[in-house]
């Protein structure tokens, strides 16, 4: 949404936010208020199907960030969350259900989980969700507070029915993300797997001067699977080589732009990365 | 419908059975994903450093020659090394081509965009200790080379024109589809040595000397086509060791369709739909009776109308009745080969005199030290190339480093691999003495190496079994009756490094399809309700309308 006169504007810095907790404690609603300002009644929510990821953008501190915010899959049901999933992550939202002491007794395994996949730079923020159900609330907001303040993380009470506190929980996050520069300007190298997804953020570490690495992250939906078309792809390996050079040029253009200066642009939406590559 | 009742329970997450769930997932069938490991991949898993230790004390005890046990002869050294689990460390170190089954299905399926893929920088074909030949893959790379004849540079050159378009039906391969490949290149190309190994073992992959030249041509073809889609490389690395995480991305997708996961649960019993007393008659396929499973630690059994199994994880009791379905188009299905993984803390360098590097075309640009010492390579070993080494077959040496994402800053991982055919090494020789030699030989490429040779701070080897025995899975079995079958039990993969993941698409694929007709046919009227009709093998993947960029 920046103004059409803003012809050269900064690239939005990309922000990878994930929700864990117990099952049904309302993770894909607080992801759904957030993103699509709706809410989905009980009865018609269900463990969560069909809830990938969603892209959301926001100004924050002058900055655009985009951030993409990545739902369990259903797979906390039986504790099954793949390593894959906390790749790259630099936020971490942690809910759990006021009204269900067993969802927040639950936290240290997550927390411990959480201590075996990310560095431990990473944003952490606790959210008390369902707070609308007062009446039946088992965690007292002060008990949750503590908690939190203990392991190191925001903690925020809201509800996704209301949406209280939901906005806020997000920003919050992307706050202290942006006043970490290392979760995003370059990667910490202590971190393990937590730290920047993709070539940029290898190249970041190596100390490369980074954009001229055809070695580094590729985004396979590039040509769009259309296995005849996209520029370099077309080029059969028989032309003459100086038109293989003119190819191979844009290619390593192209490249440049996909990795751009950000560096977990790689991984997190990467058909985003594709159009923008088209529209340069 | 019954929250613990699915259309299929598929037993091991390695690559091919986790590709079949997200398909059935995807189209609309109700499934559950049962891995009795405590990781996803099974045996294609990427291993910390501490669970790759575990993984080989558990396997240590094997004996070490039984064709019933998969890993045998293991063997590891060293112990815990310090950020253990910045390790991801691949049980199949694979390589992926840029055009193939394997891609199309994770361009289509959009697990694509879960990964960080980048390309294999260097493919160098070992000469001696301490020598590297450099792979001429393209035609610039022919031109350039400063060390090929200009006779040589003029048939090596007809030949790659030849691989790399309709050979079928050219009057250089008539008569000749199954002459050994490196005779075919004499034959036909007048291909000295030096070019023949190359191609036989560079390009076309083969294992020995003699394999066939009709898919060795295929496989020299594929290799051309693929250069060039994502940059001049052939090959593509997956992040953080491969296949191990490429198979959690096929997961994610199942589950984001509604797949349930369960891993780390003993399998107590799965009992088949017809009870065990009644033996004679076989059932009707349209049975509404379903099979049971019951887990350890589960709060209930589950039940399903159709088991997919891989191999490893299918219960004996299932084993009679089961219909294996066939390895289609995978080259190596039932090849056993010796395995080594070993950490180093210096890189390899590459360098290789004046001759050209293999994604080097632009010898204007300046010097690319990556190149030199790069993060993703590869080494081939032709037969006899290695002395103690094998006489018969091409082993690999695939180096990864901190930019595959897969290592912590300044150490390496080292995979080697030989296929193990032509029966030089007995069987109770160890993995650990049939690949020192081997070991040896890329720790000569070490930085320094010459003054201060490379020591590996830990190594683990061992053999990797494919049992060629299929158990028929009934005297009279015949192909129509696959589709009534209700056990499948997906293909072997290829364990060479060249081939593993389109093995595994292909396989994937087979089995999504033999899957799909069984269940369409068992109830077809609620797939047609339920279960979207399609063709391909993935569905169309909705474009999020948010993806408008409105900043740029």
């Amino acid at each position: 949404m920046a103004p059409a006169a803003d012809k050269k504007p900064e690239p939005p810095i990309n922000c990878k936010l994930l929700l864990i907790g117990n099952s049904s404690v309302g993770k894909s609603s607080l992801l759904l208020r957030f993103s699509d300002e709706q809410w989905l009644p009980e009865d018609e929510s269900s463990a969560t199907i069909g809830v990938d990821f969603r892209v959301h953008k926001m100004d924050i501190k002058g900055k655009k960030v985009k951030l993409s915010i990545w739902d369990t899959a259903g797979q906390e049901r039986f504790r099954t969350i793949t390593s894959s999933y906390y790749r790259g992550a630099q936020g971490i939202i942690l809910v759990y259900d006021v009204s269900s002491r067993e969802s927040f007794d639950a936290l240290p395994r997550w927390y411990s989980e959480l201590e075996t996949y990310v560095s431990s730079s990473v944003v952490k923020i606790l959210v008390g969700n369902k707070v609308d159900k007062e009446f039946s609330r088992q965690v007292p907001t002060s008990e949750g507070e503590a908690f939190a303040k203990r392991m190191n993380s925001l903690f925020i009470e809201a509800s996704a029915k209301t949406a209280v506190g939901v906005r806020e929980a997000f920003t919050e996050v992307v706050d202290q993300i942006l006043d970490t520069p290392e979760l995003w300007a370059s990667s910490s190298a202590a971190g393990g797997s937590g730290t920047a997804a993709g070539g940029a953020g290898a190249a970041a570490r190596r100390g490369s001067s980074g954009g001229s690495m055809p070695g580094g992250g590729i985004d396979l939906s590039r040509d769009d699977g259309d296995e005849a078309g996209g520029g370099y792809a077309s080029v059969p390996f028989y032309v003459p080589v100086e038109e293989r050079e003119v190819a191979r040029e844009v290619l390593l253009e192209r490249q440049t732009l996909g990795l751009g200066a950000a560096p977990s642009s790689r991984g997190l939406d990467p058909s985003r990365t594709m159009m923008t590559q088209r529209a340069a | 419908m019954d929250d613990s009742h699915f259309d299929v329970i598929i037993l091991g997450t390695g690559l091919t059975e986790s590709i079949t769930a997200a398909a059935l997932s995807k189209v609309g069938y109700k499934v559950a994903h049962i891995d009795t490991n405590p990781y996803y991949g099974s045996e294609d898993a990427s291993l910390s450093l501490d669970e790759l230790i575990a993984w080989a004390d558990k396997h240590a005890l094997n004996p070490i020659s039984s064709d019933q046990i998969k890993y045998t002869s293991v063997s590891h050294s060293g112990t815990q090394l310090p950020f253990a689990r910045q390790y991801s460390i691949s049980l199949m170190p694979a390589l992926i081509y840029s055009m193939g089954p394997l891609i199309s299905s994770l361009v289509s399926s959009g697990v694509a965009r879960y990964g960080g893929y980048r390309l294999l920088q260097r493919i160098s074909i070992f000469r001696e200790a301490g020598r590297l030949a450099s792979v001429p893959g393209s035609k610039e790379d022919v031109f350039k080379d400063k060390e090929i004849s200009l006779i040589d540079k003029r048939r090596l050159m007809r030949f790659l024109m030849f691989a790399a378009g309709e050979f079928e039906d050219k009057p250089e391969l008539s008569g000749r589809e199954d002459m050994p490949f490196h005779e075919f290149l004499q034959a036909a190309f007048s291909l000295n040595n030096e070019a023949q190994a190359i191609i036989t073992y560079t390009l076309a992959y083969c294992i020995t000397p003699s394999d066939s030249s009709k898919p060795a041509l295929e496989r020299v073809r594929r290799f051309l086509r693929s250069a060039g889609r994502y940059g001049p490389s052939s090959f593509l690395v997956g992040h953080y060791g491969g296949a191990g995480e490429i198979a959690q991305g096929f997961c994610r997708t199942a589950a984001v369709s509604g797949a349930v996961y369960i891993l780390g649960r003993t399998i107590i019993s799965l009992s088949p739909p017809s009870s065990a007393d009644e033996v004679a008659p076989p059932e009707p396929p349209k049975s509404t009776a379903a099979f049971t499973v019951t887990l350890d630690d589960f709060p209930e059994p589950l039940t399903c109308d159709l088991v997919i199994s891989s191999r490893k994880h299918l219960p004996e009791s299932l084993s009679v009745q089961a219909s294996y379905i066939p390895p289609h188009n995978v080259p190596h299905p039932n090849i056993s080969v010796a395995r080594c993984v070993a950490i180093i803390d210096r890189a390899l360098t590459f360098s290789t005199s004046t001759q050209p590097s293999f994604v080097d075309g632009e010898e204007s640009a300046s010097p690319r030290p990556d190149d030199e010492s790069p993060d993703a390579a590869m080494i081939v070993f032709p037969p006899s190339s290695v002395e103690g080494g094998s006489n018969s077959a091409s082993a690999t040496a695939i180096l990864m480093g901190e930019g595959t994402m897969s290592t912590p800053a300044g150490k390496w991982i080292l995979y080697l691999s030989l296929p193990l055919v032509g029966g030089q090494f007995t069987s109770d020789q160890s993995a650990e003495s049939t690949l020192r030699p081997y070991l040896s030989a890329a720790l000569s490429f070490g930085i320094d190496a010459e003054a201060n040779p490379l020591q590996p701070l830990f190594t683990l080897f061992y053999y990797e079994r494919h049992s060629s025995i299929t158990p028929t899975s009934s005297p009279n079995a015949s192909p129509e009756s696959a589709s009534d079958k209700n056990v499948l039990v997906t293909p072997p993969s290829d364990p060479l490094a060249s081939e593993f993941f389109d093995a595994a698409a292909t396989n994937a694929e087979a089995t999504y399809r033999a899957a799909s007709s069984f269940l369409k046919q068992r109830r077809p009227e609620t797939a047609s309700d339920e279960v979207a009709e399609t063709d391909s093998f993935w569905p169309p993947v909705e474009q999020d309308a948010e993806d408008e960029d409105e900043w740029e």
